[in-house]
C-alpha cells in the first residue's frame, strides 16, 4: 500500500489536504503529523513512500528536516509546501533535496493529483494508490 | 735707721774738730717706701682699669689682673681663687712663686678655711695676714709659705652681682706688708674687677640675648619664608585643583547637556517611532478592511447564496462556485503582501541572502529606473542570526530613501566579512544631500530613516556611518564586530 505522510502544523490545511488525497486515492494510507520530531519518529515504522512537508514547522525548518530525511531514506519522495511561489523558495527546496515544490497559494486539486499520480506511476502503484500486483 | 751727718772743722787748714750730728731717718724711709708701694699700686690700678676697658674675655681679664698686680706690684704670687663647692680653686695666677699653689689647698670653711682667702670669701671682707710666722690662723700653710718666702698675705673678695664668688689673694715677702691705704686700694681694685666681671656677664648675656634674638629673628624669617613658600605652593596646588574641578565641572556639564540632548533626541525618536507605528497599523487595518474584509464578505455572500439555492432545490451552477476561487486567491495574495511588508517570512524560512535577493528583485520591479549591483561575499551560515533582521531593515530603509530622494540610477550593495567584522555598504550614484542640514532638522522634519537605521545598528553592537555630499551620492556603512 502506498503510504503518504503529511507534516503540517496547521490542522485545517492538513486535514483538508488529507481528505482531498483520500478522496482522490482511496487505497492510499495517509498519516498526519504536526511537527518534525513526531514525523522523524514515525518514519521508521511507517516507511512512507511520499511526504508532504510544510516549510515552516514549530521549532524546526521543514527544509532542514527534508534534507535529513532524504539523507536517511533517499527513496522517500518529498514535496515541499510553502505559502510563496517564489524563485528563492523553489531554489531552496531543490538545494535541500526535495523532489517537488508546491505553493499553498496557488496549488489546485488538479495540480496535486497530477504530481501524486506521476509519483505513483513512477513507484509502480496504481492510479488509486493501490499496488499493481494486487490485480 | 740713722743717718750720720758729720761736719769737720778746720782752723788754719788744719782740722780742728768735727761735729757729728746724727739723724734718725727710719720714719722717713718708711714713709718713702709706703709712698713707693702706693704709687705702684696706683699704677697697678690704672693698668688694670685700662685692661678692663680693652678686654671682654673673663679668663683673659683674670689672667692679666694677676699678671699686672704681680709684676707691677712686685708681689711674688697673685691668684684669683674661685669657689667650687667647698673648695677654692685657682682660676688664674701669676708670680715667681706660682708653684706654691700646687702644694696647698684652700677651702671655704673648716680647717682649711681659716686662712685669709677662706675667711675673706666666707665673711665677704678683706682679710690681711700680717705674718705667716706668727699668725695662728695660717698654720695649715705656714711651712710652705715660709719656704716660698712669703711673710704676709691679703685676700680681697670678688663679687658677681653682689655675691662673693672668689677672692684675689696676694703674697708679700715682708711681714705687715699691707697697710690700710693699700688695703683700700686693693679693695677698690677688686670692686673694679667685680664690676668688670658683672659688666662682661651683662655684655655676654646681652650679646647672647642679641644672638639668640638674631637667631630667632633669622629662624622666624626663614620660617616666614618657608611659610610663604608653603602658602604659595599650597595656593598653587589649590589653584590647580580648582582648575581641575572647574574642568571636571565643565566636562560634567557638557556631558549632562549631551545626555539631555541625547535624551531629547531619543524621546523625539521614540515619539516619532510610536506615531510611525500607529500610522502603519492604521494603514494595515485599512488595507485589511478595504480589500480582505470586502473580499471575505463577498465570498461569504456567494457561498450563502449557493447554499440557499441548494436548499431551494436549485443547485448552483459550477461557474457560480468557481467564481469564489479567484476572490479567495486575491485575499490570500493580499494577506501575503501585508505579511511580507510587515516581516518577510522568507528571512526566517530561507535566510538573509535569499531575502536580499527577493527584496532587490521586488525593488527593481517597482523602481525600474534603478539597478542594484550586489556583491555578496558571505555564506548564509556566516551571518549571525541576530544580525539578519538588522541587515534587512537597514537595506530596506536605505533603498527606500534612495528611491524617494536620490534620483540614483545605480546602487552598489556590498555584504562582506573578514575575520573580525561583518560589513554592509550601500552606495548610490544619486544627488546626495547635506548631512548637517539633515541632522539639524528637528522633530518630524528630520524623518525617521537615518535615526532608525543608526539605532538598529548600534543596538546590535555595530557602528553606523553615513557619508553624503550634494552631487556626490551617498554611502551608508554598517559594521558589526564578529565574535569568534
Amino acid at each position: 500500500m502506498f503510504k503518504t505522510m503529511l507534516v503540517e502544523d496547521n490542522t485545517i490545511f492538513r486535514e483538508s489536504l488529507g481528505d482531498s488525497l483520500q478522496l482522490q486515492f482511496p487505497a492510499m494510507e495517509i498519516v498526519e503529523t504536526a511537527n518534525g520530531p513526531e514525523a522523524l519518529e514515525r518514519i521508521d515504522s511507517l516507511s512512507p513512500n511520499l511526504i508532504f512537508m510544510d516549510i515552516r514547522l514549530p521549532g524546526q525548518n521543514g527544509l532542514e528536516l527534508t534534507e535529513k530525511i532524504k539523507n536517511l531514506y533517499p527513496e522517500i519522495i518529498i514535496i515541499i509546501l510553502t505559502n510563496y511561489d517564489l524563485p528563492e523558495y523553489r531554489e531552496a527546496a531543490a538545494r535541500f533535496k526535495a523532489d517537488h515544490f508546491l505553493s499553498k497559494d496557488s496549488m489546485t486539486h488538479q495540480e496535486v493529483n497530477v504530481i501524486v499520480k506521476s509519483i505513483l506511476s513512477e513507484k509502480g502503484f496504481k492510479g488509486n494508490g493501490s499496488e499493481r500486483n494486487q490485480f | 735707721m740713722a743717718v750720720l751727718n758729720m761736719t769737720f772743722t778746720y782752723k788754719n787748714g788744719k782740722p780742728e774738730g768735727a761735729v757729728v750730728v746724727a739723724h734718725d731717718i727710719t720714719e722717713r724711709k718708711r714713709a718713702e717706701q709706703r709712698i713707693a708701694r702706693l704709687t705702684k699700686l696706683y699704677v697697678v690700678l690704672s693698668r688694670v682699669n685700662e685692661m678692663i676697658v680693652r678686654t671682654h674675655d673673663e679668663e683673659v681679664l683674670l689672667r692679666e689682673v694677676c699678671h699686672i698686680v704681680a709684676e707691677e706690684g712686685e708681689f711674688p704670687l697673685v691668684w684669683v681663687g674661685q669657689v667650687k663647692g667647698r673648695q677654692v680653686k685657682p682660676g688664674a695666677s701669676h708670680g715667681s712663686a706660682a708653684d706654691y699653689l700646687k702644694e696647698i689647698k684652700v677651702e671655704v670653711d673648716g680647717d682649711l678655711g681659716t686662712g685669709p682667702t677662706g675667711t675673706c670669701i666666707r665673711e665677704d671682707r678683706p682679710v690681711i695676714n700680717n705674718d705667716f710666722d706668727t699668725n695662728p690662723s695660717t698654720a695649715p700653710w705656714r711651712e710652705q709659705a715660709l719656704r716660698y718666702g712669703f711673710r704676709a698675705s691679703g685676700a680681697f673678695p670678688m663679687h658677681r652681682q653682689g655675691r662673693v664668688v672668689g677672692a684675689l689673694t696676694l703674697y708679700a715677702p715682708n711681714p705687715r706688708a699691707f697697710d690700710t691705704e693699700q688695703v683700700n686700694l686693693l679693695e677698690a681694685l677688686c670692686a673694679d674687677i667685680s664690676y668688670a666681671l658683672d659688666a662682661m656677664q651683662q655684655e655676654k648675656l646681652r650679646t647672647d640675648a642679641e644672638n639668640t634674638l638674631r637667631q630667632r629673628t633669622l629662624e622666624l624669617q626663614q620660617l616666614t619664608e618657608t611659610l610663604e613658600m608653603r602658602v604659595q605652593e599650597r595656593t598653587e596646588e589649590l589653584a590647580a585643583i580648582n582648575e581641575e574641578l572647574r574642568a571636571e565641572n565643565e566636562e560634567r556639564l557638557r556631558v549632562e547637556i549631551e545626555l539631555r540632548e541625547s535624551e531629547n533626541h531619543l524621546r523625539q525618536l521614540s515619539t516619532a517611532l510610536l506615531s510611525a507605528q500607529e500610522r502603519e497599523r492604521k494603514l494595515i487595518a485599512q488595507e485589511i478592511h478595504d480589500s480582505m474584509g470586502a473580499s471575505l464578505a463577498a465570498t461569504k455572500f456567494k457561498v450563502e447564496t449557493a447554499l440557499k439555492e441548494i436548499g431551494d432545490g436549485h443547485p448552483p451552477t459550477r461557474a457560480a462556485l468557481e467564481s469564489v476561487i479567484p476572490i479567495i486567491q486575491g485575499i490570500m495574495e493580499e494577506a501575503r503582501r501585508i505579511q511580507m511588508s510587515l516581516r518577510p517570512s522568507m528571512l526566517d524560512d530561507l535566510g538573509i541572502l535569499a531575502t536580499i535577493n527577493w527584496f532587490c528583485r521586488q525593488y527593481e520591479s517597482i523602481y525600474p529606473s534603478i539597478r542594484i549591483k550586489k556583491e555578496i561575499d558571505v555564506q548564509e551560515h556566516e551571518v549571525p542570526n541576530s544580525l539578519k533582521i538588522v541587515i534587512y531593515r537597514v537595506l530596506q530603509e536605505a533603498l527606500n530613501n534612495i528611491a524617494k530622494h536620490s534620483r540614483a540610477s545605480v546602487v552598489l550593495l556590498f555584504l562582506r566579512k573578514n575575520s573580525q567584522t561583518m560589513e554592509l555598504i550601500i552606495r548610490d550614484s544619486g544627488q546626495g544631500f547635506n548631512l548637517e542640514e539633515a541632522f539639524s532638522r528637528k522633530g518630524t522634519a528630520r524623518g525617521l530613516g537615518l535615526d532608525s537605521m543608526r539605532e538598529r545598528v548600534e543596538l546590535s553592537e555595530g557602528s553606523f556611518s553615513i557619508e553624503s555630499r550634494k552631487g556626490a551620492g551617498t554611502v551608508i556603512r554598517a559594521t558589526w564586530p564578529l565574535n569568534s
